[in-house]
C-alpha cells in the first residue's frame, strides 16, 4: 500500500489540534470535580488515548517519536 | 460546576467527537480497518463518546435535582418531613454561577489553611507556600480555560450576563 506522506501530515495536525483542544475538559473537570471524580477519570482517559493516537500516527510516518506536542500541558 | 463551564465542556466535546470521528474514517480508509492505527482511532472516539454521555447525564441529573423537594431548605424540609420519621439532609447547592465573591479563591484558601492548621494543631510556611501555590496554579488554569471559552463562544458569556439573576 502506497501512503501519502503530506495527507498524514495532515492528519496527524489535524489529531494534534483535536488533542489540544480536548484537552481542556479533563484540565477544567479536575480543576471543579477533583482528580479522583470518574468524570476527570474518563476524561484524562479520553486524552491518553487522543495522545496515543498523535504519537502512532507520527512514527507512523517518521516524524520522531518524542514530538513535545505529543503530549499536552495537564 | 456552572452552567457555563457545562455548556463549554459539551460544546467542546461535541466538537472534538466529530473531528476526531473524521480522522478515524479518514485513517481506516487508508490503512485499513484491521491497522492498529484505526483501532486507536476507534478507541479515541469511542472514548470521547463515553466521556460525552457522562456529562450529558450529568447535566440532565443536576437540572433534575434542581427542581425536587430536595433543594428545599433545611427548614422547609422540617415541615414537610411526616412525624417520627428523620428529615432528609437537604443537597447542598451549588454557589451560584453569579456570585464572584463566593467562588473567589482568597476566602477558600483561608479556609484551607485553618482547616489544615485545625486538623495538624499548626502550621509551617512550607504548608501556606505549597497550599498558595497549587491555589496559584489552579487560578492560573482557570483563567487560561475560560479565555478559551470566551474566544471560542463569546456567545455564551452573553447569554450568562444576560440571563435573570
Amino acid at each position: 500500500m502506497v501512503f501519502d506522506q503530506s495527507d498524514f501530515n495532515e492528519l496527524t495536525r489535524k489529531a494534534a489540534e483535536v488533542t489540544l483542544q480536548a484537552a481542556d475538559v479533563p484540565r477544567l473537570l479536575r480543576l471543579r470535580l477533583g482528580p479522583e471524580h470518574e468524570l476527570s477519570k474518563a476524561a484524562e482517559e479520553m486524552l491518553g488515548r487522543l495522545e496515543t493516537l498523535v504519537r502512532e500516527l507520527r512514527s507512523f510516518h517518521g516524524i520522531p517519536e518524542t514530538s513535545p506536542n505529543d503530549t499536552v500541558e495537564r | 460546576m456552572t452552567e457555563l463551564d457545562y455548556e463549554y465542556l459539551l460544546r467542546t466535546l461535541s466538537d472534538a467527537h466529530s473531528r476526531a470521528n473524521e480522522i478515524a474514517i479518514a485513517v481506516r480508509g487508508r490503512v485499513g480497518v484491521e491497522h492498529r492505527l484505526s483501532e486507536l482511532g476507534n478507541s479515541a472516539v469511542a472514548q470521547i463518546e463515553t466521556v460525552l454521555r457522562d456529562m450529558r447525564r450529568a447535566v440532565a441529573e443536576e437540572s433534575q435535582s434542581a427542581h425536587t423537594p430536595e433543594r428545599l431548605s433545611a427548614s422547609d424540609a422540617a415541615t414537610i418531613t411526616p412525624p417520627g420519621a428523620s428529615p432528609r439532609s437537604p443537597v447542598r447547592s451549588p454557589a451560584p454561577a453569579s456570585d464572584p465573591a463566593a467562588e473567589h479563591w482568597f476566602p477558600a484558601f483561608v479556609n484551607e489553611l485553618l482547616e489544615r492548621y485545625r486538623a495538624d494543631g499548626g502550621i509551617t510556611f512550607e504548608t501556606v507556600e505549597n497550599i498558595l501555590q497549587a491555589r496559584k496554579n489552579a487560578f492560573v488554569q482557570d483563567l487560561l480555560i475560560a479565555r478559551r471559552m470566551y474566544r471560542a463562544y463569546p456567545h455564551l458569556f452573553q447569554e450568562a450576563s444576560s440571563s435573570p439573576r
